[in-house]
């Protein structure tokens, strides 16, 4: 990879993945932290990476660092949590969130490779053979990964449901 | 595989995620049709896809863009360095003689310094009053030195408008070029204004020969891309380069100074003279 291959990887990715970091960690400082370095070691090892395997590499990276700094602070429990979509409110009363807000509230409590699977998912579009290629899992693994997420959503949405039809 | 109240949600799963072939979702949705009551089950497994809000963005990407840099190899930033020290050492020297309120011709002292073959030192020399027939009356008479056509000992007082071009004749006949050993050696036979100015003669030659040996200065081109520091022929050649210009900056400032403390002791000595 060329030293412009890398600067477009950069335009080109890392929102992407700092979205996708961001919403498995919600810590903003953490999520542009694992970003810099990935991209610092796409850089140093940018001489064996194609081009058209950077954007795996940096995710594959960064899903990595980000796991490993979840054991080190013990997931993250005293960092503070960032919502993705705040909930502002309108006219003093609070508004209900939208689907999109409560699904990335929910994400937010599904086990980490279970939230990192689905974000690779829908995010990125990736198929369940390159999720596995990112995380190291089968094919069939992610499958369960996703269906048990997909699940956990589900009743998350559900429960949202039931609790909005209480309070209407 | 038929969708039955054993696998809905995996079916469920599968259709949302894409899984499915047209006639297995048609399958599927005949299945929820059937049973309404997994009706609400099934629209929420279709919205559990996750959306990313693209107003979230990585505001650090100038951070992580790798731009054109320019690498110098550790000899040649001590290469700059020395040549900024000597050109500091020459702009100082020039100050300092200017503050001591030595009447000399800097411009064209330092004009000759760069630029040897013009003997511009001469020419000003011979407009400066210099000779002191007299300095050395206890000596005796004052033999010729090497070259015949030198003869300070008999020069009169001059003023500059009335011998001109007297340095450059005697440089021209001098073919013989004096040694810094020849000078020194006789220079006890010699008016002391005649010494220095054989010195400084010597030094022009000395500079002009150091010049001459110098290989022209490579007309490197420095592209940024070229300088980037990938390219080590490259690097040799700037760093020989700037080696070259730091030994002419200093090798320039070390006879500037020379010079300039020559013809201060000239100064003085023609001060003291007058005040006799």
């Amino acid at each position: 990879m060329t030293k412009d291959e890398y600067n477009k990887c950069v335009q080109h990715f890392s929102d992407g993945l700092f979205r996708f970091v961001l919403s498995n960690i919600r810590n903003r400082e953490m999520a542009e932290d694992i970003v810099q370095d990935s991209f610092m070691k796409v850089w140093e090892r940018r001489d064996g990476i194609p081009i058209d395997k950077a954007k795996p590499y940096l995710f594959t990276t960064a899903y990595h660092t980000m796991l490993d700094q979840i054991k080190r602070k013990d997931n993250t429990a005293s960092a503070p949590e960032e919502a993705v979509f705040a909930l502002p409110e309108q006219d003093g009363r609070t508004r209900y969130p939208d689907v999109q807000e409560v699904l990335h509230k929910a994400i937010a409590t599904l086990p980490k490779v279970q939230a990192s699977v689905i974000l690779l998912r829908d995010y990125e579009g990736y198929s369940y053979e390159e999720i596995g290629d990112i995380t190291g899992l089968t094919e069939s693994q992610v499958k369960v990964y996703i269906f048990r997420g997909r699940t956990a959503l589900k009743n998350y949405l559900k429960s949202m449901d039931n609790l909005i039809d209480i309070e209407s | 595989m038929k969708t039955n109240l054993e696998n809905y949600e995996e079916r469920f799963v599968d259709y949302m995620e894409g899984q499915l072939d047209a006639a297995e979702m048609k399958e599927v949705e005949a299945f929820v049709a059937l049973h309404p009551e997994l009706e609400e089950d099934f629209r929420l497994f279709c919205s559990s896809k996750l959306e990313p809000d693209t107003a979230v963005v990585f505001t650090k990407k100038d951070s992580l863009i790798r731009r054109k840099t320019m690498i110098m190899p550790l000899y040649a930033r001590i290469a700059a360095i020395a040549a900024s020290v000597a050109l500091l050492i020459g702009i100082g020297l020039l100050f300092f003689n200017h503050d001591q309120g030595i009447g000399i011709d800097k411009a064209s002292l330092l004009a000759s310094l760069t630029s040897p073959k013009t003997n511009m030192i001469h020419a000003d020399k011979s407009a400066v009053p210099t000779k002191q027939p007299n300095w050395k009356a206890g000596s005796g008479p004052v033999k010729e030195p090497v070259e015949p056509t030198a003869q300070p000992s008999t020069k009169p007082t001059v003023k500059p408008v009335a011998k001109p071009t007297a340095e450059p004749v005697l440089l021209a006949k001098a073919e013989v070029i004096p040694t810094l050993e020849s000078i020194k050696s006789s220079s006890i036979q010699w008016d002391q204004n005649t010494y220095h100015e054989r010195l400084e003669h010597r030094m022009d030659i000395d500079l002009e020969q150091y010049l001459a040996s110098l290989s022209p200065i490579d007309d490197v081109e420095s592209s940024e891309d070229q300088m980037y520091g990938e390219d080590e022929t490259l690097s040799s050649k700037l760093a020989t380069s700037l080696y070259k210009r730091t030994a002419k900056t200093v090798l320039t400032a070390y006879y500037t100074a020379d010079c300039y403390i020559s013809e201060t002791r000239r100064s003085v000595r023609q001060q003291v003279l007058r005040l006799q």
